[in-house]
């Protein structure tokens, strides 16, 4: 049985996502159980994925090139973790909101499974299969609440993913005519003979693909659809959007630029040097966006296009120091926003408003979940006992290192900018309520009792994951460590 | 929706036919070209031309949007569940564990068979599941 394990963490949550359509009653524990096994079973492969193993299970037992396999090393695990961590919060958070029916658990389960089939496939027109599987589930996700601003919000995600995704299917039919196969270890093993005979060819893949998964990542010309899909999403999938969903984007360009195209060819076609510049453009031009937002999660949102700016200028220096601090980057960007975005929901509910000038007060109320909310954000910000310092801190050496001082001057620019926004909400949450009797007005039109156990307890174990993080960040860089050490066997042969 | 007798009747009269040929797809799918997907399409655009001419209100006491939301789920659970068979059998997730057969011969296939009508009995439903929605929700949002 436990040859299988691969392929059971991924089609657990999806014999799940259809048993929930099933029943009504039991769709809560079903999810719930299916996910926590899921993440059992990951678990149980720690000891062997740390020890830079790698495993590999073949579907219908047929052998690449021809046949799908299913591939867990450093970078899968890590990022598989992060998924399926978050989505069982997410689960758990919305427990007590009574309108998600049986759909939403449906089209959640199905989002996370396929998201755990993308880190985990070695075939890369499967990984085109399962990324459009989990756009379209997360596409519903943000209409779930069927308002106008929603149905707009998912209909140009909509667009925009397609163009992007379709970029990225160009991309793998160029890489499949140049190498005959779809395994994307045949293709690094294939693709070198191919460069050497047709460059323009090997170039318009990456640039396709890399297209596509700018699309996907929100990079900064790219960025159109963001703000609105992660801020009229309900506050548990907005969180699962910025928390993961983006990540998997990255992990495919990592995956592709990383594995498939190796070794010389990424400093060939100057790659590193696209990503970083990218990575400045992006982080900077979110941050200052983020500035000028008057709305709570639309804040949050441009925030998370500023961070990923971080996490792309780490991959675009390329050093071990600098993958591993993209790497942790992106994990801590995953608590954080996450816990970000709770509070957020929560706020919301209370305060009826989605404007940050109308939460004042708030933190007065409540002072458990703004503490969090304040933990999260200086974690944000970069600022030293929370997570965010240790991982923008990595960045940062390994800039100095590798002789881009200016990306250094600039990460501080953004940090800067985004404490004047964070600090902004963090004030507001300390001032004096204006004195008058608003009718507290659900997101979604209900009132959730304050003290739910469901509500707050995703929150306190993401911040207490915050600070876990920032004091002893040798957990977090354990962890990247195999993965790390995985990319870097690419790229010096 | 009310057609002419001769287009009610034409429908009728093609209706079994379409159906064959949706079954023969479907069960020859893996010797020659079709599949479940296509033959359930072609299952499914038969009961779209019913509910086209006898209007939807007929066709859905025969065909309940009930059962045919039920059938699609029933195709997916089914198409795991042969997946779930091959580990039980020894193989790999998704591994053969029927007899090949001699090539050409309907039972050849090994597992495709059983596939192939899975998924047609799930994209039957699903087709006619998404325009009985079309036309029933139509307007509203």
């Amino acid at each position: 049985m436990s040859i299988h394990i691969p392929i059971l963490i991924i089609i657990l949550p999806l014999l799940a996502a259809f048993l929930v359509l099933l029943t009504r009653k039991y769709k809560i524990v079903l999810a719930a159980v299916s996910i926590i096994t899921s993440i059992v079973f990951t678990l149980t492969l720690s000891s062997r994925v740390l020890s830079n193993d790698k495993i590999t299970y073949h579907l219908g037992g047929w052998r690449g090139p021809l046949g799908v396999s299913l591939v867990i090393d450093g970078l899968g695990f890590f990022f598989s973790l992060i998924a399926l961590g978050l989505g069982l919060l997410v689960i758990i958070y919305s427990i007590p909101e009574k309108r998600y029916s049986r759909t939403y658990y449906f089209l959640l389960l199905v989002s996370l499974s396929s998201m755990i089939g993308v880190i985990y496939t070695a075939d890369i027109f499967n990984m085109y299969v399962f990324y459009e599987l989990l756009s379209l589930a997360v596409y519903l996700l943000i209409a779930y609440p069927k308002t106008g601003v929603t149905l707009r919000a998912s209909f140009s995600y909509l667009i925009m993913g397609g163009v992007g995704l379709s970029f990225f299917l160009l991309g793998v039919g160029f890489l499949y005519a140049m190498t005959g196969t779809l395994d994307i270890f045949h293709i690094a093993e294939r693709l070198p003979a191919a460069f050497n005979s047709s460059m323009q060819m090997v170039i318009m893949s990456f640039v396709l693909i890399a297209t596509g998964m700018g699309i996907k990542i929100a990079v900064f010309p790219l960025h159109g659809w963001l703000p609105d899909a992660h801020s009229m999403a309900p506050s548990p999938v907005s969180a699962l959007l910025s928390g993961v969903t983006v990540k998997i984007g990255i992990y495919c360009l990592i995956r592709v630029v990383y594995t498939a195209f190796s070794a010389e060819m990424f400093f060939l076609i100057n790659s590193h040097n696209i990503l970083m510049v990218l990575g400045v453009v992006s982080l900077l031009f979110g941050a200052s966006m983020a500035l000028a937002q008057k709305d709570l999660k639309r804040l949050l949102a441009y925030s998370t296009i500023n961070q990923l700016g971080v996490v792309l200028i780490g991959l675009g220096i390329g050093t071990e120091m600098g993958l591993t601090g993209a790497l942790f980057h992106v994990l801590n960007h995953a608590i954080m926003k996450s816990t970000l975005f709770f509070c957020a929901g929560i706020m919301i509910t209370e305060t009826g408003t989605r404007e940050v000038k109308g939460l004042s007060g708030f933190g007065r109320q409540q002072p458990a979940i703004t503490f969090a909310f304040i933990v999260a954000s200086l974690g944000m910000i970069g600022i030293p006992p929370v997570n965010g310092f240790a991982s923008k801190w990595l960045i940062c050496l390994a800039a100095v290192e590798a002789g881009y001082t200016i990306l250094v001057v600039i990460i501080l620019v953004a940090s800067a900018i985004s404490a004047a926004y964070y600090f902004r909400v963090i004030q507001v949450l300390f001032s004096n309520p204006p004195e008058q009797n608003h009718i507290p007005a659900h997101e979604e039109g209900q009132v959730i009792h304050k003290g739910n156990l469901f509500r707050v307890l995703p929150i306190y174990i993401l911040a207490a994951g915050c600070l876990l993080l920032g004091i002893v960040p040798a957990l977090g860089i354990s962890l990247a460590k195999p993965a790390v050490s995985l990319l870097l066997s690419y790229v010096v042969p | 929706m009310g057609s002419s007798k001769i287009i009610r009747t034409i429908a009728q009269k093609l209706f079994p036919f379409i159906m064959l040929f949706g079954f023969y797809l479907i069960s020859n799918g893996h010797l020659s070209p079709g599949g479940g997907f296509q033959g359930g399409v072609v299952l499914g655009t038969a009961i779209i031309l019913l509910a086209l001419s006898h209007g939807i209100e007929q066709t859905e006491k025969i065909f309940k949007s009930r059962w045919l939301n039920m059938l699609e789920k029933l195709g997916i659970l089914t198409l795991i569940f042969l997946g779930f068979l091959g580990i039980f059998f020894g193989y790999s997730f998704l591994g053969n564990f029927l007899p090949l057969g001699r090539p050409g011969q309907i039972t050849s296939g090994g597992l495709m068979l059983p596939f192939n009508i899975a998924i047609g009995i799930k994209v039957a439903a699903g087709v006619s599941a998404i325009f009985y929605a079309l036309i029933k929700y139509r307007g509203e949002i």
